[in-house]
């Protein structure tokens, strides 16, 4: 069963009298356990469509349905609650906060959802040691590597047992041997916790790992492609 | 919670010269705040205290008395009234008086003169008076003398030893005249006191004014065991005379209302300069707070995107401001009680010119500093609204931020 539905989305922004059309006329599944790439050249609208579908922007027309909910007519607070209970974020410059320790990052949004802070702490530890940082747990942020400060927001993402985690260009700020490592934990994330992962990438290593790739031009779907076997 | 009051916490010390500064500028500002508050407050108190040694907490009095200052509408305070009033537990004193105006005369000189018959003892016990003799005797209860002020000594040519000679009207028009032995000379503090005042013992003045009427009085003053106690005081002075038709009760507010005036015109001013402290603390933590704020737009999309309520968000931004304006103020009131209470138990003498006015107004010659508690808790208080004003516009920040602009910025 699908747990995205978007249908017939169009987003126009008016730059002055000229409309553009960042997203035009998209109608997309994704399914639970999914490991998707959007991919296309810059400004075709792959953060753009990302953001309609987190809620983070509302589409001028179309509905996006998320686990059997229509989200793009719930109110700011309502959508900011949605996002915390079903979308984990991994953006390109980490955005972990700064003054909080790996292990806080982790258990923080678990403690916005009201999670008890023995749980929270037990499972944030469990998280860490998935993606390989059991021993930089008490180090802020600054103290980590990029690579490092991107596998935090990974855990941090899944935290929250979201339906699906939307992580935009996660890999544009990491060498070869961080991009390989990161890619490699999401990937084992995403077998053994059947977590759905979309990603808007240029990288083609993301695009070689993902099971699925969406190709979207001008703002529009042009290629859906299943890679049955990689990963 | 205690998340967002540990990420407020850190935040604030992200950018630690800044925030150091801010503390600083806070803490001095609450330093000179509470001193100069501190020494005014002092000041006020002393005057007050000077004030209520001279009229008491409160005072019984005959109706119309203190406009009039007519010895016709004295009060008869006869033993009865005295029992009820001698009663009451919550009164440490009482000092009947019956003064007034008449004509001194000695030798080829007559001046007017104001008469204050009182009980030696209890003037001295609460005015010092026996402190203030240059020359002679201070009188007992049954003695039959006056003493007199210098200055009035000085113009009449009359010394300790000498015959004083009072004429005047007495109580319902009857003629007060009478010959008294000078037995003291004493130096009052006020120069108009100094040049009019005869004290006596008041069994004399009955004698002079009220021969009729031996418990005529024209005030009573009555010491209460502590300030607070006035107001429950004066309820049970009111219900013990509510049957004298002739009887008033007057509190010391009341009396020293144009003292209190003066103090409340001269702490407007006082009011002001703090104003203008308030707003340098009220600036350094807006300014803080905003750039804290502008630099983190960013950050806080982030922190929405992921699920963090724009409520909550404020709530930090709301604590750091709270937490800067009252590390200032914990700060400056730790480096200024110490200082405050030194001064407390030890004021300042003032010497010169300026003591020797405070002297002459019978105010005690120091400057105390307050240590009353209100003054800190006040100090908490504003710059705890401060705080929160500071926080107004970094929190509509917060609310009106659009988030893919921050997370593109």
């Amino acid at each position: 069963m699908a747990i995205i539905q978007i249908r017939d989305v169009y987003k126009t922004y008016n730059e002055g009298k000229i409309p553009v059309h960042a997203v035009n006329g998209i109608t997309l599944d994704f399914e639970k356990g999914d490991f998707a790439a959007i991919v296309g050249p810059s400004g075709c609208g792959k953060t753009t469509l990302l953001n309609l579908l987190s809620g983070l922007d509302t589409p001028t027309s179309g509905t996006v349905m998320i686990a059997g909910k229509e989200i793009t007519h719930l109110r700011s607070h309502e959508q900011i609650a949605f996002r915390l209970h079903h979308i984990g974020f991994v953006f390109q410059t980490y955005n972990l906060i700064p003054v909080l320790t790996a292990l806080e990052n982790v258990a923080f949004i678990m403690e916005l959802q009201g999670v008890s802070k023995k749980e929270r702490i037990e499972k944030a530890r469990l998280l860490l040691d998935r993606v390989g940082l059991n021993d930089k747990l008490h180090d802020r942020p600054s103290r980590l590597s990029g690579g490092q400060q991107q596998r935090v927001a990974v855990a941090r993402a899944l935290a929250s047992n979201p339906d699906f985690i939307i992580a935009d260009e996660p890999t544009a700020n990491l060498d070869s041997k961080a991009t390989a490592e990161l890619l490699e934990i999401m990937r084992e994330m995403n077998r053994e916790l059947n977590v759905t992962f979309i990603f808007a990438t240029h990288d083609q290593r993301v695009v070689d790992k993902a099971t699925r790739v969406i190709r979207i031009e001008d703002g529009k779907l042009t290629d859906d492609v299943r890679q049955e076997g990689k990963g | 919670m205690t998340s967002l009051l540990k990420i407020a916490w850190r935040n604030i010390w992200r950018n630690r010269r800044r925030t150091t500064i801010t503390i600083v500028s806070v803490i001095l500002s609450v330093f000179l705040t509470l001193l100069m508050r501190s020494m005014q407050l002092g000041s006020y108190e002393n005057m007050i205290n000077a004030g209520i040694r001279q009229v008491g907490n409160l005072q019984i009095q005959g109706k119309g008395y203190w406009d009039s200052h007519s010895i016709n509408d004295a009060l008869v305070y006869d033993s009865t009234l005295k029992a009820k009033v001698k009663s009451l537990k919550l009164i440490r004193e009482t000092a009947p008086k019956l003064e007034s105006f008449a004509l001194g005369s000695y030798g080829e000189q007559t001046k007017g003169v104001f008469v204050t018959g009182m009980v030696p003892e209890q003037q001295d016990s609460i005015l010092h008076l026996s402190r203030r003799l240059i020359k002679g005797e201070y009188p007992a209860s049954d003695d039959s003398c006056v003493i007199v002020a210098t200055k009035l000594a000085a113009f009449l040519g009359i010394d300790v030893g000498d015959t004083l000679v009072i004429l005047g009207q007495g109580y319902q028009g009857i003629t007060a005249a009478g010959k008294f032995s000078v037995r003291g000379i004493i130096k009052l503090l006020s120069p108009m006191e100094n040049g009019t005042m005869i004290f006596m013992p008041i069994k004399c003045a009955t004698r002079l004014f009220s021969p009729y009427e031996p418990n005529l009085v024209t005030s009573v003053a009555v010491m209460t065991e502590d300030i607070s106690l006035t107001k429950k005081v004066e309820d049970q002075l009111k219900a013990i005379i509510k049957d004298h038709q002739q009887a008033t009760i007057m509190r010391w507010d009341e009396m020293l209302e144009i003292m209190l005036q003066q103090i409340e015109a001269d702490n407007a001013g006082g009011v002001i300069i703090a104003g203008i402290l308030y707003i340098i603390i009220a600036m350094g933590i807006f300014g803080t707070v905003l750039m804290g704020t502008l630099e983190r737009r960013k950050e806080f999309a982030i922190l929405v995107s992921i699920g963090m309520h724009r409520s909550k968000l404020a709530l930090v931004v709301i604590l750091e401001s709270l937490m800067t304006g009252l590390s200032g103020v914990v700060g400056g009131i730790i480096i200024t009680w110490p200082i405050i209470r030194h001064y407390h138990l030890n004021p300042i003498l003032m010497p010169g010119e300026m003591g020797e006015m405070m002297a002459q107004y019978n105010i005690e010659p120091v400057m105390p500093f307050s240590d009353g508690f209100l003054m800190f808790v006040n100090q908490g208080i504003v710059v705890f609204i401060l705080s929160l004003l500071a926080a107004l516009y970094p929190v509509a920040t917060v609310f009106a931020l659009k988030i893919q602009d921050a997370i593109r910025s």
